[in-house]
This record gives C-alpha cells, sequence and structure tokens, in this order.
C-alpha cells in the first residue's frame, strides 16, 4: 500500500472484571495503559478512532466518543470517528486508518476499544439477545446468542460434516495457548480434553459451556502509522498488507449461508490486495465467540478446506507445535471475551505476534491473517499483516 | 411469560392476519417477491406497491439449536430455535413444535401453526402431515 500504513504499537488491557469503571472511563482506562507503554509524543497523533462505550451493558451507548477522547488526549486530529462494527470493529479500524493513511488524510491514527460483559445469570443473556436480534420477529422465539451461534454450527455440521469433537477440540487448542499467556483469563484452569468439553453443562445443541467464550472486560488500543513513523518508534512494526470487508445481513435469520456467513468475501480481496496466496499464511487470529466459529472461518478464509477445519483442530495443528498457530492468545474462548471490545485482541495478538512481542507464545509469522466478524456473523473483516511492507 | 411482540404500522397487517388464523406476507406488485420481514418497500427491486397474501405455510428447517439454558425465565427448556425457508421463498426464526426437540432435523419440512400470546398469535412451525 502508498505509504506502507503499519500498526506500530499495541497494548491489550488484563481480561478481568472492572466494577467501578464505566464507559467512557473505561476507554481511558485503556487509553492509560497504553500510554505508559508506549510514551509517545501527542503531537504525533493526528488521526483517531474508537468504539462507542458501553455498548453491550444494554444501559445505552455513548457513541460521542471521539469528541470526548479528543479533549482527554489534548490533540486536534485531522482525522477521527465513532466506528461501531461490533466485533469487526476493530479489523474495520485498522483497515480504515490504513486507507486514510494511504491517501495522505493521516499519519498516523490512534485507534481504541474498551469493553464491558453483563455477568451470566444476572439478566444479561436476556438484554444482549434484545440487542443481537430483530425485536418483533426473532427475540419472541426464545433467540439468544449461543443459540444463534448454533444455528451456524448444525448447519456447517450437516453440510460439511463437521464432527462435535471437533468443534471441542477448538476448545482444547486454545485452552493450550491460554497457558502461555500471563493475561488469559483461564490461564490458571490448566489444560482441557475433548472429553471435558463434551462432559460440560450443555447450552444450547451443539455448544456445551465449554465451546463458550468467557464474558469478561477489557479492551486495548493500537497505532496505525505511516511505515516511516512507524519504523521510529519500533524496529519491526505489522505492515497492514491488505483487507476485505463483507457484510452479510442484518438479523441472523436472514443470513445468506449458515454454513459459510459470507466470511469468505471478506478474505478473497484481501488476498488479492496483498498480492498473497492462503499457502503464504504462517499465523491465523479467528474471532472465536463459540468454537464452530474459527473452524468455519479457517475454511471460508481458505486456511483449511471446506469441511476439514474440525479435524485441523483434532489433529493439533492450531495448537502449540502446529504447523499454522491459530488464536495464539487464547481466543475469547480462554483470553477472555471482554464485550464489545472483544475484537481488538485478536488484531492485537496478531500485531504483537508480527511483530515479534508475543513473549512465550511467540511463534514464526511473516505473513498473519485475523479475521473478525460482528454482529450475529454479519460483518465480516480480513486483515493480512506481514513484517515486510 | 414469553415476549409478546410489539408491532408498527407496517407490520401490524401481519399480525392482525395472524390473529385470525391467516399466515399473510407482502408480496412485490412490481417484481413478484414475497419477503419477510414485513417491509416499506420491496427489498429485492426497492419499488413500494406492496399486496398482501397468504402463503402457503410450508417451509424447510434450514438449521435449528435444542436449548437448554434459557434466555431467561420466561422461556421452559428444552426448547427448539430454528430458521426455515419458507416455500415462497424468505426465511424466518421460529420454534419447531408439536414434536420431541430430539425429531427436528435440518431440511425436515414443516408447516406453520400459531401459539397464542395474549393478544398475539404467534406463527410457528410443526412437521409436516405425511
Amino acid at each position: 500500500m502508498r505509504a506502507s500504513p503499519a500498526i506500530a504499537a499495541a497494548t491489550e488491557i488484563r481480561p478481568g472484571r472492572y466494577p467501578d469503571v464505566d464507559g467512557f472511563a473505561m476507554q481511558e482506562l485503556v487509553v492509560a495503559a497504553f500510554l505508559r507503554q508506549w510514551a509517545l509524543d501527542p503531537s504525533m497523533i493526528d488521526g483517531l478512532l474508537i468504539s462507542p462505550a458501553g455498548m453491550a451493558v444494554g444501559t445505552g451507548a455513548n457513541i460521542f466518543v471521539h469528541e470526548w477522547m479528543t479533549d482527554s488526549l489534548g490533540i486536534h486530529p485531522r482525522y477521527a470517528l465513532t466506528v461501531n462494527g461490533g466485533g469487526a470493529t476493530y479489523n474495520l479500524m485498522a483497515m480504515r486508518a490504513a486507507t486514510a493513511i494511504s491517501a495522505g488524510l493521516a499519519d498516523a491514527v490512534l485507534c481504541i476499544g474498551a469493553g464491558k460483559f453483563p455477568k451470566v445469570g444476572t439478566g444479561g443473556g436476556d438484554a444482549m439477545a434484545k440487542m443481537v436480534s430483530n425485536p418483533e420477529f426473532e427475540y419472541p422465539y426464545g433467540s439468544f446468542i449461543p443459540a444463534m451461534y448454533a444455528l451456524a454450527a448444525t448447519r456447517h455440521m450437516h453440510t460439511r460434516g463437521t464432527k462435535r469433537e471437533g468443534l471441542a477440540a477448538v476448545a482444547v487448542s486454545q485452552r493450550e495457548w491460554a497457558l502461555r499467556h500471563p493475561d488469559a483469563i483461564m490461564r490458571d484452569k490448566g489444560s482441557i480434553t475433548v472429553d471435558d468439553v463434551l462432559g460440560s453443562r450443555p447450552i444450547a445443541e451443539p455448544f456445551n459451556l465449554l465451546d463458550c467464550s468467557v464474558p469478561c472486560e477489557g479492551g486495548g488500543a493500537f497505532l496505525v502509522a505511516r511505515g516511516e513513523i512507524a519504523r521510529e518508534i519500533v524496529d519491526q512494526p505489522a505492515y497492514v498488507l491488505g483487507f476485505g470487508e463483507y457484510h452479510d445481513h442484518g438479523a441472523i435469520a436472514q443470513s445468506s449461508d449458515f454454513a459459510t456467513m459470507g466470511a469468505g468475501r471478506a478474505a478473497t480481496p484481501a488476498f488479492a490486495m496483498a498480492e498473497l496466496k492462503t499457502s503464504d499464511v504462517n499465523l491465523a487470529e479467528l474471532y472465536d465467540a463459540f468454537t464452530i466459529n474459527p473452524i468455519l472461518l479457517l475454511e471460508e478464509t481458505g486456511l483449511a478446506e471446506s469441511g476439514a477445519g474440525g479435524r485441523f483442530f483434532q489433529d493439533g495443528r492450531g495448537g502449540p507445535g502446529g504447523d499454522l498457530p491459530v488464536n495464539t492468545y487464547g481466543g475469547l474462548l480462554s483470553f477472555g471475551h471482554t464485550g464489545d471490545a472483544s475484537g481488538i485482541s485478536m488484531l492485537i495478538e496478531g500485531a504483537l505476534q508480527t511483530m515479534g512481542r508475543a513473549g512465550d507464545r511467540q511463534v514464526e509469522t511473516d505473513v498473519t491473517l485475523v479475521h473478525t466478524y460482528g454482529g450475529m456473523m454479519a460483518d465480516h473483516a480480513t486483515v493480512l499483516l506481514g513484517r515486510t511492507p | 411469560m414469553k415476549p409478546i411482540p410489539e408491532y408498527s404500522a407496517v407490520t401490524e397487517p401481519y399480525w392482525r392476519a395472524a390473529a385470525a388464523g391467516h399466515f399473510t406476507l407482502p408480496r412485490c406488485d412490481a417484481c413478484n417477491h414475497v419477503h419477510f420481514p414485513p417491509r416499506r418497500w420491496c427489498p429485492h427491486c426497492w419499488t413500494d406497491g406492496l399486496s398482501w397474501v397468504e402463503v402457503s405455510g410450508r417451509a424447510r428447517v434450514l438449521t435449528f439449536s435444542v436449548v437448554h439454558q434459557p434466555p431467561s425465565e420466561n422461556f421452559q427448556v428444552p426448547y427448539v430455535l430454528a430458521v426455515v425457508k419458507l416455500e415462497e421463498g424468505p426465511q424466518m426464526m421460529c420454534n419447531i413444535v408439536g414434536c420431541a426437540p430430539s425429531d427436528v432435523v435440518v431440511d425436515m419440512d414443516v408447516k406453520v401453526t400459531f401459539e397464542q400470546r395474549g393478544e398475539i398469535a404467534l406463527p410457528q412451525f410443526l412437521p409436516a402431515q405425511k
């Protein structure tokens, strides 16, 4: 890309519970951690993208966030917007930041997200169901998030032969990665087996409890900058090589194909833009609210053959030591699902891995694919990151 | 009490017909597409001449989940959350009723029935008679 936009800095706070911090204050908590780690010069930031604050708690979101953050940071950006695409928000931010930098609209765009998530058993599931369902034509039928994702799993299993054990193997693989991440919420819970997943409490068939991500709170921030600015900040930034997006539906009942959810239509243009092949990818970070998602996304991005995604995880190929590591931070399943900020986790992990800053879980990667989706697998965004522009 | 849908001027004919035992959807006067949920315009050709027509009520299960943990105390588990494809084309969410949850399979043929909730009759689907 023109101007070689790259992720030059990225910070994620520890996932957990932040009971006394809400809405915009949560965004500021995240930014404070980012600024502390990276010690940037305020004058270099001329772009700002940020997600709405307090979206997932059902009490009403603050959508005037980039204006507020402009004051907090004491900057006067020439490019700024509050961005929402659900879990796809942060890939969409990275894409828009890279586009703006390429077009000369900004030199360094700070991207921010923080998320809250209602605790299980506090009526939060019902509040979330109301938010993500068509209130008149879905919610009355008892739509709620695990069951709605199960619709994709059932169809995938039916049309592609994905096995129940394949779903479980995703949770097993990602727990192994979480054991290597100091901040992962399930780090202290130890390894799990396929039988553990199959024996956990049924939620919505085919999902049991261990097929579901862990609700928590957190967030992160990352900086996308022109190549030469990025290289002033770090020796090895994560260059944005290509990206694509696709928006399939609104309400999940209107999905064009439950076995694919349209995800491949975001990946294909990303590879074309980057002039890369699927075989060039060394690492994949795939949004994983439930165990079906990495399987479906691995197949739809072309990293596994159609119907082979479950077997891929059963064979250990996505785990530590595997030939194509997937969700090296533990994923939303074992790192934690930080509410509306969840989509930033896989982008930050993809960037840190590509920059060589992933500590004990570092893998070798020249090209990293990050795919996130928003809504009920409605908004799809694929970003390819690399070590050379 | 399970949730009772709140309707708008655009969707009111759908619910009025359902209350009288009729399953009706808007059909485009220009391109003949039947669509769901009811909109102000045809989502296929964007013209706004629409007529309500009674549809067959026949459908096929695209996908489903047997729910074991209810989203709220308003729902008794297990229940089947499904998306069906109507013979006329549109897809809709529903519950599969009138059979054991374990009897539901992808691609099974179903037909519309109505579940009374207060003043509302909610379209649902049950296995089609052979």
